[in-house]
């Protein structure tokens, strides 16, 4: 299991995808991540702080630097971001990685604690 | 965002440079000095000054507009990059009721022809306006 939400304080209903370049190319520079956050749970005007140490978790584990779009869910839903950018959960590229022997550290991940986030998100789908 | 040596907000050293360009050759501008890396205070041949923080974000959102004017409260209109990039319905509303500009690179350079930059917008044939959202 991909672990990366326990260690951090991001709101159990936030949910992270990858998208762009990360996902077509072999050597990219950076990754795409997009983290849809409730504003019920999280508060637009610190978002990016809350999820901070989630970014950096997934910066280190890749070692890459990651680009962060973070969006409501309406925001989300309005936009079908993603959809429109074929982004995919980011427990399942970790584990893709992980089983590829991609990731920085090779450690067992848990959703639930490197990421602090119920695994639930890996399904999710508009 | 993603951190470059030169800025956090991951704007690539081709799109300031593009900017730069752009607004050396632009017919409207006097003059334009550049600080923190991405933000840019414009002198416009009216006299008016401007000052433009520069991003490249494919779909800026209401906590991206929250944290770029928490990092840069100087800011007074945000150029987003090139015509692919967009800005949601929510980041845009902040920005029209906290008197925050709000522009795709093309538009900007056709707003600050007009008078008043921030209330320049696109048109359609029937001339509704276009405006940039994701």
């Amino acid at each position: 299991m991909v672990s990366l939400f326990t260690t951090t304080n991001s709101p159990k209903s936030t949910k992270a995808y990858v998208f762009g370049s990360f996902l077509r190319s072999d050597s990219p520079g950076d990754i795409d991540l997009l983290i849809i956050y409730d504003e019920r749970d999280c508060e637009a005007a610190i978002a990016y702080s809350m999820h901070e140490q989630l970014v950096e978790n997934v910066a280190s584990l890749v070692r890459l630097p990651v680009h962060a779009t973070l969006l409501t869910d309406k925001e989300e839903h309005e936009s079908a971001f993603i959809i429109g950018s074929g982004a995919v959960a980011l427990e399942s590229v970790l584990e893709n990685l992980k089983s590829n022997g991609r990731l920085a550290d090779g450690r067992d991940l848990n959703p639930t604690t490197d990421l602090g986030a119920p695994s639930s998100r890996q399904s999710h789908r508009r | 965002m993603a951190a470059t040596p030169y800025n956090k907000w991951g704007v690539s050293y081709s799109t300031i440079a593009f900017f730069e360009q752009a607004l050396s050759k632009h017919s409207k501008v006097k003059s334009f000095s550049r600080r923190n890396d991405i933000l840019f205070d414009i002198q416009l041949i009216t006299g008016k000054e401007i000052t433009v923080l520069l991003l490249d974000e494919y779909t800026l959102g209401l906590a991206a507009v929250l944290k770029a004017l928490s990092d840069f409260p100087d800011t007074k209109y945000i150029v987003i990059g090139a015509y692919w990039n967009g800005y949601t319905k929510e980041a845009k509303e902040y920005c029209d009721e906290n008197n925050i500009g709000i522009f795709v690179i093309g538009d900007f350079f056709g707003a600050i022809h007009r008078k008043e930059p921030m209330k320049f917008y696109r048109k359609d044939s029937n001339g509704k306006p276009i405006y940039n959202y994701k």
